[in-house]
């Protein structure tokens, strides 16, 4: 189970779920510097989608190794962030010639040897930031649920690695009670293909640095005496041992087995670890 | 923590500082924020010069897929050799700083690879095929019979032999790329790898030999596909047989007869390196009819040749019609499908409730709810009474389920493996299996190799650890059961328990 190789006729998808909610417009530290949640967020998104791209590109250009879906939620909307309705799956050739434009990312370095530097980064832009109204985060599940089952059902799709749902948000769902949501991410990662069960991480963000990160929770007793941190903890999927190496990395505590694929209040760093190890830290896009 | 392909661009467009050794190393074209550059095997490779010479820059993401060890071998043996068949390939260790998704800096190493002028083989192939360059592509021919003769005896295997490893240079000569998975004398497992760059160069030999004759063939054979052993063991050496004795070439017949005699683990290298010097210096003329002849079992050849230029066909008739493979088209209409050829007649009636494409000579097709094998006559080589079924290119047959129990078949419907596991793996030195919630491993030919008895396992990786899970414990094994700490630790486990006892 998790060991099935990425190829193009067993392409991987991911769907990204987005809280675009007004609350994503209050600062975080982002590179250095303080951005609104939803600015960060939408960039992280984009560094991962530029990471698949580099991964799915050989000699003769970029192969569709992997397809994409990003949704936001607000309002009472759930609206697609790259494609359109009727197209929400990007391939890395069509995400390639689609690209909206690039910005300048500057990083503060410092070197071994004492000296600090500013690097410049040029990041290709897929997606861009919005932040406004309420968390419809139910409609998202369902959303991404509905097309993820039937994603999961097509013939070809059958050896595919599963599929890996990250939901980004900073607050609770406004359109959905304890018990729907549970339900409805039991349905979730109860989808599967015959390499295993969907993945379903849930990422909780954090603009207040005072709080403490759990990150890739390995019990409830790590999470803080809180209804929300424990339904997220509930709502997502135990992380298969091939990630487990990373994610005792990133945790930087040794042993643990039984992580789930969550985080509650989270930083923007934690975030970017968080997706790259959901996403290219197995290496299943390496044949 | 994950080092991504971000890190390292971040690095070579701010190289200042970044470098232990390689100082003034610059990317091609860095003054656009598009770098050259390639993926594959956990290897990001770029377009760079280095002291006023072009290099490819090979930076490693995951130091467990390829050992660092066996690098610096490689480089080792690589620099000391003198030949022109090889490129510089410089190991080295911790030498370029990144800062990884956490923002912490580390070292990570690299390789750098001569770059001389030129295009690889592959590239080489499809434009001299479409300027009918039969010369060109003969020099070529030639040219590589002598430098598989060369690497047949010498002490290097290569083991990634194919066109898009070897670089044509502008004056003709032959450059081998790409070494991550070569093997050399100081490595324990060069004695059993030894044989096995032999296949891949008699494959390419031939290969070449027909597209020297008949430089359509390339085109017409799907591409370098021509040099997929898959497609020789499958479709092609009965035609190559059939070329090599009508035109009376030995040196080709001699390789034929290699390949047909030894089951396709070609070990008998100094034969086939004296039919490889023979076939160098052989100048018994081959027609492009004579391939085409040859070639005529083949059904796109059979619709006009391989000079023919396809006329387009109006496919508008079809709701869904796939892309050509192997010269047929799957198409469906009013929820029907079939296979149409190149001209598009329907050789294969519109009656299935779906269709796969043809691979080896074998589609995968689908009658109401079960799954079934047809050959390209439409013959049923396995029925369609099985619950799934898949086309596995490493087995070279299909994996199928019946009554929740996989099997797996060879082209010809012969069971490789019984239909008495839940799930069966993709195909390695040991495949991985499970049955009633426990895994295990097999030998490719059915044999158990580690008993079912762990709850989790995953597939063994190039340095022959697999990661598995048992009893709420995750730890690796080798292909002997024995367990390991990590994927990169020295010795297992059990070794350094009783050294410590």
């Amino acid at each position: 189970m998790y060991s099935a190789r990425i190829s193009r006729s067993n392409p991987i998808l991911f769907v990204i779920l987005i809280d675009q909610s007004g609350s994503m417009e209050e600062l975080t530290r982002f590179n250095g510097k303080l951005i609104p949640k939803s600015e960060a967020v939408a960039m992280t998104v984009n560094i991962l989608i530029s990471e698949l791209l580099y991964r799915s590109r050989r000699e003769e250009g970029y192969r569709d190794y992997f397809e994409i879906a990003v949704l936001g939620y607000h309002g009472q909307q759930v609206v697609p962030m790259v494609g359109d309705a009727g197209h929400l799956f990007m391939r890395p050739s069509e995400l390639a010639a689609s690209e909206l434009g690039r910005v300048k990312l500057e990083k503060e370095r410092r070197l071994p040897d004492g000296r600090t530097m500013i690097s410049v980064v040029d990041q290709r832009v897929w997606i861009r930031p919005y932040a406004g109204d309420k968390t419809p985060m139910y409609a998202a599940l369902l959303k991404a649920y509905e097309e993820v089952k039937r994603w999961c059902q097509q013939k070809n799709h059958h050896n595919s690695y599963p599929p890996v749902i990250f939901n980004i948000t900073d607050g609770e769902a406004s359109d959905g009670n304890e018990a729907m949501l549970m339900e409805l991410s039991e349905q979730i990662k109860g989808l599967s293909t015959g390499d295993g069960h969907v993945l379903l991480m849930n990422m909780h963000i954090s603009s207040d640095q005072t709080t403490r990160p759990v990150i890739f929770a390995a019990s409830e007793a790590e999470l803080p005496d809180q209804r929300y941190a424990r339904l997220l903890y509930q709502m997502s999927s135990p992380m298969p041992a091939v990630y487990h190496e990373n994610i005792r990395r990133l945790r930087g505590i040794p042993g643990g087995e039984a992580f789930r694929g969550m985080s509650y209040n989270a930083a923007m760093t934690d975030l970017i670890s968080m997706m790259n190890i959901g996403s290219v830290s197995v290496n299943l896009m390496d044949n | 923590m994950v080092c991504t392909v971000n890190n390292i661009i971040e690095t070579l467009y701010n190289p200042e500082g970044r470098f232990r050794t390689l100082t003034g190393l610059t990317l091609e074209d860095a003054q656009i924020y598009d770098p050259v550059f390639s993926y594959g095997g956990a290897i990001v490779s770029f377009k760079v010069w280095w002291n006023h010479r072009p290099y490819w820059l090979k930076c490693f993401l995951n130091r467990s897929t390829i050992s660092e060890v066996a690098l610096r071998r490689v480089a080792a043996q690589v620099m000391s050799m003198d030949t022109p068949y090889l490129v510089d390939y410089q190991y080295w260790g911790n030498e370029m700083l990144i800062f990884d998704d956490l923002e912490q800096p580390r070292y990570i190493d690299v390789v750098l690879m001569e770059r001389p002028e030129g295009e690889l083989l592959s590239r080489y192939l499809a434009e001299a095929s479409d300027r009918q360059d039969r010369k060109g592509i003969d020099r070529v021919m030639r040219a590589f019979c002598k430098l598989g003769a060369w690497l047949l005896g010498a002490d290097v295997v290569h083991g990634f032999l194919k066109p898009s490893n070897i670089l044509v240079t502008p004056t003709g000569q032959l450059k081998l790329l790409n070494y991550e998975r070569m093997q050399v004398p100081s490595m324990e497992s060069f004695r059993d790898k030894i044989n096995e760059d032999n296949m891949a160069v008699a494959n390419l030999a031939l290969g070449l030999k027909v597209l020297a004759a008949s430089p359509a063939a390339f085109r017409a054979l799907n591409g370098n596909s021509i040099f997929r052993t898959p497609v020789l063991r499958t479709t092609l050496l009965p035609m190559l047989a059939t070329l090599s004795e009508t035109t009376g070439c030995r040196p080709m017949c001699r390789i034929v007869e290699l390949l047909m005699s030894s089951n396709y683990r070609l070990q008998q290298r100094t034969t086939l390196i004296s039919a490889l010097d023979a076939l160098a210096e052989d100048d018994t003329p081959i027609t492009a009819e004579e391939v085409s002849k040859a070639f005529t079992p083949l059904r796109d050849l059979r619709d006009g040749g391989l000079s023919r230029s396809t006329e387009p066909q109006d496919l508008s008739r079809y709701d869904e019609v796939s892309p050509v493979s192997e010269a047929l088209r799957a198409v469906e209409w009013n929820g029907l499908w079939g296979y149409i050829d190149s001209q598009g007649r329907e050789v294969i009636p519109l009656h299935y409730n779906w269709a796969d494409d043809f691979r080896e000579g074998r589609a995968v097709v689908r009658l109401d709810e079960n799954f079934g094998l047809l050959d390209k006559e439409g013959n049923e080589v396995l029925p369609a009474v099985f619950e799934s079924m898949d086309w596995f290119p490493e087995y070279g047959g299909v994996q199928a389920a019946y009554d929740g129990k996989v099997g797996l078949f060879d082209r010809d419907g012969q069971e490789i493996l019984p239909m008495s596991y839940d799930w069966v793996g993709p195909m390695g030195p040991l495949v991985l299996v499970r049955r009633e919630g426990l895994c295990g491993y097999i030998h490719p030919n059915g044999e158990l190799a580690l008993p079912l008895q762990y709850d989790d396992a995953y597939d063994f990786d190039q340095q022959g650890k697999a990661l598995v899970c048992q009893q709420g414990r995750s730890f690796y094994i080798d292909m002997k059961g024995n367990e390991w700490t990590s994927a990169t630790e020295e010795q297992p486990q059990e070794e350094e328990e009783l050294v410590l006892g």
